[in-house]
């Protein structure tokens, strides 16, 4: 420990906070590691809303009110676009008026920012982009009860970047800005492919297929009704079922992950070729859906020579969030990465 | 956008989270002056207590100074009126036992004596030096009485006994007879004397006679 880390004022970490299916995830880590300490789920109200009461006694315990927030996947939309190669608040703009035009609404109601996938321009001056867009009056709706809990969002962001930033929490060295690796975060409803280079976002794509689809094929195939095949597909990630059941929610996860398999690969080609990056490292699964049994083994088959593996550091940190709920550690990787999101200076943050 | 981090908060969340933090900071702002001030407050009151004290102490001190003064310029006074008193009484009072010296003369007088006039002159208890003026160095600083007695006895061996009988007198210096002449008186021959001798005052003070020693060592 040198002396100037003793005098060092650390400021106290956000919050991350994901909305997901049923509720919300909040999580902070410690001032001075990775680790997390303290994880709460918060569930939605009946009618889906947040209850700004409950919301606000789950802060206690929590420090400071700061807080990064991942917003519902459905509100956000990626769209791949050419823009000029702009910075900061011009970036923006041109990414606020592109998504409404893309996505035909008023563009005094979005938000958008651009992810540039190349620094190379073509005769016009523009480059690839994916180009993330929101409705601002939809955010402000959903942000409304976490402000009146007490929460002051300081950041916004889709959860796939939370989910990268995970399993990118062992890639800050310079040495290591050049490992590629493949995130894939399936949720209840979709999927989010995300492409990171060190610890940079390269790329994201979304998917229909997540848990629903498994449980809708596995019903399908079992004749039974969707709530008990979703019932059956979770048991199936303790590897509690018989294996007769085991082997068909794994044929039927097969079955309708293959389009999700079949859309990574073609991610994982998209990027090879646009940003010449080379081919990814290693592939990694989180989300509530992403230790459903046999979903490993599709995408491992339809990218050959990427192995699908775990980053034990970060699911090693994830236990300590998936302990306070019936959860796995993976569920909680989009939370957690957005509680490590890097500090920036205020000023330059407001901007 | 950097590939790191991104931001899609709406422009009215980015102002609201904006006043709130400027709220904060404000708070912080006045708790920390308010501590400031509290700090400076109770060091000030305790600074104030303390020159309260050293106040009452300088206070009381100088009461004290003041009372001394007082006593000083009261026992100035009365030592002033004292002085002036004494003064006044040297003036108005024989410097020495005038009955005593006088009674020692008169048992030294033989029978056949009679003494018709003593006179004491004491110029070196009166004489003082001018207030400015030079002090004479071959004036005799000592304090002694001239005396002068005039008298008739039958025969001068009368008036040498009486002479060598003062001359025994450790008071009496410088004895010696001025003059003698015949008289007459109521048909009988006598012999008129006058004598004249010095009283040492500084060897008839009993302050003296004790500090020296017998042997003449202090």
């Amino acid at each position: 420990m040198s002396i100037r880390s003793i005098f060092k004022l650390r400021r106290t970490p956000p919050l991350g906070v994901e909305f997901c299916e049923h509720g919300l995830r909040l999580v902070q880590v410690g001032a001075t590691s990775d680790e997390i300490r303290r994880a709460v789920f918060v569930p939605f109200e009946s009618n889906g809303d947040v209850d700004p009461g409950r919301l606000r006694a789950a802060l206690r315990g929590f420090r400071g009110r700061d807080a990064v927030v991942a917003p519902p996947r459905a509100d956000i939309t990626v769209r791949p676009a050419r823009l000029p190669l702009l910075v900061d608040a011009e970036l923006r703009e041109a990414a606020r008026w592109e998504a409404a035009g893309l996505l035909e609404i008023d563009a005094s109601d979005v938000v958008a920012d651009a992810l540039p996938l190349s620094s190379e321009t073509d005769a016009e001056g523009r480059t690839e982009m994916l180009v993330v867009a929101a409705s601002a009056s939809g955010l402000e709706q959903r942000l409304a009860p976490l402000i009146t809990a007490g929460l002051r969002p300081i950041a916004l962001e889709p959860a796939f970047f939370g989910a990268g930033r995970a399993f990118t929490v062992r890639s800050r060295r310079q040495q290591e800005q050049h490992e590629i690796r493949v995130v894939v975060d399936v949720s209840e409803t979709e999927s989010w492919i995300v492409v990171t280079r060190g610890d940079r976002l390269m790329f994201a794509k979304r998917s229909d297929v997540g848990g629903a689809a498994f449980d809708a094929e596995l019903a399908a195939g079992l004749g039974i009704e969707p709530a008990t095949a979703r019932r059956t597909r979770l048991d199936g990630r303790d590897r509690t079922l018989d294996p007769e059941v085991l082997a068909e929610v794994m044929t039927a996860v097969r079955r309708a992950g293959a389009s999700l398999a079949d859309e990574i690969a073609m991610a994982v080609r998209y990027v090879t070729v646009t940003t010449r990056l080379g081919r990814p490292q290693a592939l990694h699964l989180s989300g509530e859906a992403g230790a459903t049994p046999g979903l490993q083994e599709t995408i491992e088959s339809s990218i050959p020579g990427i192995p699908v593996e775990s980053a034990s550091f970060v699911e090693q940190r994830l236990e300590a969030a998936s302990s306070t709920e019936d959860s796995t550690p993976l569920e909680w990787a989009a939370a957690f990465g957005l509680a490590i999101r890097p500090m920036t200076r205020r000023g330059k943050e407001a901007a | 956008m950097t590939g790191r981090t991104m931001d899609l908060r709406p422009p009215a969340v980015r102002r609201r989270v904006a006043d709130a933090r400027e709220r904060t900071r404000l708070v912080q702002i006045c708790l920390l002056a308010a501590i400031c001030l509290s700090a400076a407050w109770s060091a000030a009151a305790w600074r104030l207590r303390d020159a309260r004290a050293d106040h009452e102490l300088a206070v009381t001190r100088a009461d004290e100074v003041l009372r001394v003064e007082r006593e000083l310029a009261d026992i100035t006074e009365r030592f002033d009126d004292a002085g002036r008193r004494l003064g006044v009484w040297r003036r108005c009072s024989i410097p020495f036992g005038a009955s005593s010296i006088l009674a020692s003369i008169a048992n030294d007088l033989p029978d056949s004596g009679t003494l018709e006039r003593v006179e004491f002159d004491a110029p070196s208890l009166i004489t003082s030096a001018v207030r400015g003026g030079r002090v004479r160095s071959d004036v005799d600083s000592m304090r002694r009485i001239e005396t002068e007695i005039e008298g008739f006895t039958a025969t001068d061996a009368d008036v040498a006994v009486f002479v060598e009988a003062l001359r025994r007198r450790p008071l009496f210096r410088d004895v010696r007879v001025e003059s003698t002449r015949h008289r007459s008186i109521a048909d009988r021959t006598a012999r008129a004397f006058r004598i004249v001798f010095e009283i040492d005052l500084e060897t008839a003070s009993p302050v003296i006679a004790t500090a020296i020693a017998p042997g003449g060592d202090e």
